[in-house]
C-alpha cells in the first residue's frame, strides 16, 4: 500500500496520458476536475471495502474529508487534487469495536452501588497502551469499571490518536455484574430518592399553597411597616429538591427514563438471566446484556425467551457444548436467531484474545452463522449498543473514518491487519515478518 | 411527573382493574362448592368442619371421596372466570395415571389437574380446560412431589431467593430423583427449574436452639430460660384475666423480653417451630421432656437411638429426622437397649412420632458412593420398609410426614385440592429399586422429563424392563425417544 500522495499522483496523470488501460480505471474510479472545490479529499481505492452494513464492494472506493468519510462506492467521482491512497491489495474494513473491556487498566475491589463512577476517573492511558490491540484492528473500546455490583459507568474510547480527542462518549452505559440483590436493591433505592424529591415537591406546593392563601389579607397595618419584610416577595421561590445521593443518580435516570443511558446486565450464567427478568419486570429500565458465554454455556437454555424480548447482547466467540454433555452448540447462532442483536467481546481481556477475534469469528462462520452477521458482530452491533452508530460501525457516508486495511479476507486464516486508520489518518502499520 | 394524557390512561386502567377485581375475588369462592369445603382445607386445620357436615370424619380421607360431578363442576367454574383475570392462567393436568394422594386413597386411571400452581380437582371425570398442558401418566404412577427435609446444594447458599441457579445440574438431578421441596439454609425452597417464580415456599423454618453443642451448663441455662418465659406468658394470661376486674392490675414487666427470650416466647407461642440435633438416648430423653414440660414443636434430627425413648418422644409430639441405614454399634457397658435399629424408623412411627427420612448424605454427590444421596431419597425410605415401616408409613416419610417436619403439609405433601402441584409421575412403586422418576411437577410446571434430560432418557426408555441396544455409546443419542 502505497500512501504517497505525490507519486499517486503522478501515476494517475501518467495513466490518463496512457488511454487504453486508463478507460479500464476510469470505469473504476473517475477523477475529475472541479476548480472550485477548494479542500482537498483523500481517495483510498481499495481491492475490497465491506462496508459493515451486509454490502461488499469489490474495487471501489472511500473517499474522506478530513476525518469523515464523504462517500463510498464503485466508480465514484472525486477531484483530481484528491490525495489518493492506492490500496488495490487491500481489504478494507470498519475499525473494531469490543464493547466491554479493562485492557490497560488495573484491577479493582468494588462492591455495592457506584453510579457516579466512570472509568474517566482511571482512565490516565500512556500514548502507545493500545498498541497491541491496534494491530489486532480494534479501534474502538468501552472501558468498564471493575469490581462487582454496580461499579459504575464506562467510558468508550479511541485506541489511537491525540490524547484529548480520544474520548468518544463518556460516561457511557452503566455496568452491572450478576449480582440480583445489589440491583434490586439499587433500584429500591433510586425510587425512594425519587419518592422523597416528590414528597418535598408536594410539601412546598403545600407551603405555597397555604402562603398564597395567607397573602390576601396583605395589607398590612401601617404601625409595623418594617417588621415583615419579606411576608410577600416579589417573586415565587423556585423549589429546591433534596439532593439525592450522587450514587445512585444515574439509576434515578434510569427508572425516569431518561435517554442516552441504559445498564448492561452482565449474566455469568442462565439462571441470572431468570433473577435480573424478576427485577425488570418490577423495574422498567432500558437494558442490554452481557452473556459471558465462554465461561458458562448453558445460556442455550434462555436463547429463546431472551430473543423473544428482542434485545442486544455481547457474547462471546466460542462453540460452547450443551450443559452436562458432550454435545456442540452454536449459542451465539442460537440468540442471533432467537431475535436478539449478537456483538461479540474477546473471550478474555488480553492481546491475544483480541488477535484472535477475526478467527474465531471465522469458526463461527464455519459452524453455520452468516457472514454478514458475523461481521457486524463486531463493528456494527457494536457501535449500535454504545448509541455511536451514527459515526461508528460501518464504511457509510458521513461516518468517522475509523477503518482498519487486512492483506486478506477477514476471515481468512491467514489475513493479517496491516493498516489501522483513525479519524483519517493512520495510526499504524503492523510490520510482517519476513 | 405525569403528563395529563398519560394520568388518564391510569386513572383507566384502575378503573378497568377495580371492575375486573370482584370477579376475580369470586373466583375461588365458586370453585369451591361448601360440600368440597373439607377436601380444599389444608390438612393443618383439622376440626374446621362445616355445621352441614353430620359426622366428624378426619380430613385426609375426605380429599378423593369427592364425587366427580363436583369435580368437574370446579373445572368449569375456573374456565369461565378465565377471561377476568389479569394474567394468562396455567393449566395443568397429569391423566390417567394410579393417583396416590397419600392422605387418603389411591385412585385408578385418575386425573389431577391443576390451575395456577394449584391443585384444583382430583377425580375420575374431570373436565379439561382448553390450553391445558397434559401430562399422560397411562399405567404410570402417581405421587405428591417428594421432599428433602435436611438438604443442601440444591439452592443458593445464602438468600436462596436471589442466589440459586435455576438452571443447576444438582437441580435437575433432584428433581430425577422426584424431589420438589427441600430445606435452603433455613428456607423452605422449592425446586423450580428454569424459573425463579415461587421459589420460596416459607423463610425462616425453624429456630435452631443449638441442643447438640451446649455444654450440659448451658443446657441446665436453656431450661431455665424457658422456665422464666413460660412463668411470664402465665402471667401475661393470669392480667388479661384480672383486667376485667381490676383496673389497678399490672402487666408483667416485659423488658427483658428479646433477643433469645423473644425467640423463645415464639416458640412457647407455638409460632416458629424448633430443630435440635440429637442421637443418643439420653439426649433424646432431656429433649422430650423439654418439649413436653414446655410444650413447643420439636424437631429432633438424627436419632439414632430413637427407638429406646420412642415412647417419650411421641408423648412430648416431637417430630424426627432419621436415617434409616445409620449404623452406630451398642455400648455393653449400658444395662439398657442402646446403639443404632433398622427399626427405628417403625418403632418411631408406632409410637406416634412424625418422621420424616433422608438420605446419608443430605445433598446430591457425583462422587464415591452412588445411592446413598439425595438422588435416592426414595430408597432410603424403602431402608426403613425393611426396618418394619409399612409401605405406605415410608412413603408418608418422604412426602407428607417430611413436610410436617419442615411445619409445610398445609401447603404440599399430598395430592389434595388447594395443595400445591407438585407432582411425581413414575414408572412403577415410588419405593421400588427399579422405579424411575418419568416426569417431576413444581408449582403446576414440568421441571423435569425423563425422556428430554440427557440424565437417564437412555435407561428404559419405555419404562420396560429390556435394555436397549445402541449403536454407539458417546454421544448418546436420542432418537429412540418418542419412538
Amino acid at each position: 500500500m502505497t500512501s504517497v500522495p505525490q507519486s499517486c499522483g503522478l501515476s494517475l496523470k501518467r495513466l490518463a496520458r496512457g488511454a487504453g488501460v486508463a478507460v479500464v480505471f476510469m470505469l473504476l474510479a473517475a477523477p475529475v476536475l472541479c476548480a472550485d472545490e477548494p479542500e482537498r479529499l483523500t481517495v483510498i481505492r481499495a481491492g475490497k471495502i465491506i462496508t459493515g452494513t451486509g454490502e461488499e464492494i469489490h474495487d471501489g472506493v472511500i473517499v474522506l474529508n478530513g476525518a469523515k468519510i464523504q462517500n463510498v462506492g464503485k466508480g465514484l467521482e472525486y477531484p483530481l487534487n484528491a490525495k489518493v491512497i492506492d490500496a488495490r491489495n487491500r481489504v478494507a474494513m470498519p475499525g473494531l469495536i469490543n464493547p466491554s473491556s479493562r485492557f490497560g487498566l488495573s484491577g479493582y475491589h468494588r462492591a455495592e452501588v457506584h453510579g457516579n463512577w466512570t472509568v474517566a476517573d482511571e482512565y490516565f492511558p500512556a500514548p502507545d497502551a493500545y498498541d497491541e490491540l491496534l494491530d489486532a484492528g480494534y479501534t474502538t473500546l468501552a472501558l468498564v469499571p471493575g469490581g462487582g455490583g454496580i461499579p459504575g459507568r464506562a467510558i468508550v474510547v479511541h485506541t489511537a490518536g491525540a490524547q484529548e480527542q480520544r474520548v468518544l462518549q463518556a460516561p457511557a452505559y452503566l455496568r452491572v455484574t450478576p449480582d440480583k440483590r445489589v440491583l434490586r436493591g439499587a433500584l429500591e433505592r433510586a425510587q425512594q430518592e425519587i419518592e422523597k424529591v416528590e414528597k418535598a415537591k408536594q410539601e412546598f406546593e403545600k407551603k405555597q399553597e397555604q402562603e398564597r392563601r395567607a397573602a390576601p389579607p396583605a395589607s398590612q397595618p401601617a404601625s409595623q411597616p418594617g417588621s415583615q419584610p419579606t411576608s410577600v416577595p416579589a417573586t415565587q421561590p423556585a423549589f429546591q429538591p433534596p439532593p439525592i445521593d450522587p450514587a445512585f443518580q444515574v439509576l434515578v435516570d434510569l427508572i425516569q427514563k431518561k435517554p442516552d443511558v441504559f445498564a448492561l446486565l452482565e449474566l455469568g450464567s442462565a439462571s441470572d438471566y431468570v433473577h435480573f427478568s424478576e427485577v425488570l419486570k418490577k423495574f422498567d429500565v432500558a437494558h442490554q446484556f452481557l452473556a459471558r458465554n465462554g465461561q458458562q454455556s448453558d445460556f442455550t437454555f434462555i436463547a429463546e425467551q431472551i430473543g423473544a424480548k428482542k434485545p442486544r447482547v455481547v457474547l462471546q466467540p466460542v462453540i460452547n457444548r450443551a450443559p452436562n454433555s458432550a454435545e456442540r452448540i452454536h449459542v451465539v447462532r442460537q440468540f442471533a436467531q432467537a431475535g436478539c442483536e449478537v456483538s461479540l467481546m474477546p473471550l478474555a481481556d488480553d492481546a491475544e484474545e483480541h488477535r484472535q477475534m477475526l478467527g474465531r469469528i471465522a469458526l463461527l462462520v464455519r459452524e453455520g452463522w452468516t457472514r454478514a452477521e458475523a461481521l457486524k458482530a463486531v463493528t456494527l452491533h457494536p457501535a449500535r449498543l454504545l448509541g455511536l452508530d451514527s459515526r461508528l460501525g460501518s464504511i457509510e457516508k458521513d461516518k468517522d473514518a475509523d477503518l482498519i486495511f487486512l492483506d486478506a479476507d477477514p476471515l481468512d486464516p491467514l489475513a493479517r491487519v496491516r493498516e489501522v486508520m483513525i479519524a483519517g489518518e493512520i495510526v499504524r502499520r503492523v510490520e510482517v515478518p519476513q | 411527573m405525569l403528563r395529563p394524557a398519560t394520568s388518564w390512561r391510569w386513572c383507566a386502567a384502575l378503573l378497568c382493574l377495580a371492575l375486573a377485581l370482584p370477579v376475580f375475588a369470586q373466583s375461588p369462592a365458586e370453585s369451591q362448592p361448601s360440600d368440597t369445603q373439607p377436601a380444599s382445607q389444608p390438612a393443618s386445620q383439622p376440626v374446621s368442619q362445616p355445621a352441614t357436615q353430620p359426622v366428624s370424619q378426619p380430613t385426609s380421607a375426605a380429599t378423593s371421596s369427592l364425587p366427580t360431578t363436583t369435580t368437574a363442576t370446579t373445572s368449569t367454574t375456573t374456565v369461565a372466570t378465565t377471561q377476568a383475570a389479569p394474567e394468562k392462567e396455567r393449566f395443568l393436568a397429569v391423566i390417567n395415571g394410579r393417583v396416590h394422594t397419600v392422605t387418603g386413597p389411591v385412585l385408578e386411571r385418575a386425573t389431577v389437574l391443576s390451575r395456577n400452581g394449584i391443585i384444583t380437582a382430583i377425580g375420575e371425570h374431570v373436565v379439561l380446560p382448553p390450553e391445558c398442558v397434559v401430562v399422560d401418566a397411562t399405567g404410570l404412577e402417581v405421587y405428591p412431589g417428594l421432599v428433602a427435609a435436611v438438604a443442601g446444594g440444591l439452592h443458593g447458599v445464602n438468600q436462596p431467593r436471589d442466589t440459586t441457579n435455576v438452571y443447576a445440574l444438582n437441580m435437575a438431578i433432584a428433581l430425577a430423583g422426584g424431589i420438589t421441596t427441600a430445606l435452603a439454609g433455613n428456607d423452605v425452597a422449592k425446586l423450580t427449574y428454569g424459573t425463579t417464580q415461587d421459589l420460596i415456599l416459607k423463610a425462616n423454618a425453624y429456630l435452631n436452639i443449638n441442643y447438640a453443642t451446649r455444654s450440659p451448663l448451658e443446657r441446665a441455662q436453656l431450661r431455665a430460660d424457658l422456665e422464666r418465659v413460660r412463668t411470664y406468658l402465665r402471667d401475661v394470661q393470669r392480667f388479661e384475666r384480672e383486667k376485667a376486674v381490676n383496673k389497678d392490675a399490672k402487666p408483667p414487666d416485659k423488658e427483658w423480653l428479646k433477643e433469645k427470650y423473644e425467640n423463645y416466647r415464639k416458640l412457647l407461642a407455638r409460632e416458629v417451630i424448633s430443630v435440635a440435633t440429637a442421637n443418643s438416648t439420653h439426649e433424646l430423653a432431656d429433649l422430650a421432656d423439654l418439649a413436653q414440660t414446655y410444650g413447643f414443636d420439636l424437631v429432633v434430627r438424627g436419632a439414632v437411638e430413637g427407638w429406646t425413648v420412642a415412647p417419650a418422644l411421641g408423648r412430648a409430639g416431637v417430630r424426627a429426622v432419621i436415617t434409616p441405614r445409620d449404623e452406630r454399634a451398642p455400648d455393653d457397658r449400658f444395662n439398657r437397649p442402646n446403639g443404632s435399629s433398622i427399626e427405628n424408623a417403625r418403632i418411631l412411627h408406632t409410637h406416634g412420632v412424625t418422621v420424616a427420612v433422608v438420605p446419608p448424605t443430605a445433598a446430591i454427590t457425583l462422587w464415591g458412593l452412588a445411592g446413598r444421596d439425595l438422588l435416592h431419597l426414595n430408597m432410603e425410605a424403602a431402608f426403613a420398609v425393611r426396618g418394619g415401616l409399612s409401605n405406605d408409613a415410608a412413603v408418608r416419610t418422604i412426602t407428607i410426614d417430611a413436610a410436617r417436619v419442615l411445619g409445610v403439609d398445609d401447603r404440599i405433601g399430598s395430592l389434595e385440592i388447594g395443595k400445591d402441584a407438585d407432582i411425581v409421575v413414575c414408572d412403577g412403586d415410588l419405593l421400588h429399586y427399579m422405579t424411575q422418576v418419568r416426569y417431576t411437577i413444581v408449582n403446576g410446571r414440568v421441571a423435569y422429563d425423563k425422556a428430554k434430560e440427557t440424565l437417564f432418557a437412555h435407561i428404559r426408555p419405555q419404562g420396560k424392563p429390556e435394555v436397549p441396544q445402541f449403536d454407539d455409546y458417546w454421544p448418546r443419542r436420542l432418537q429412540w425417544v418418542g419412538e
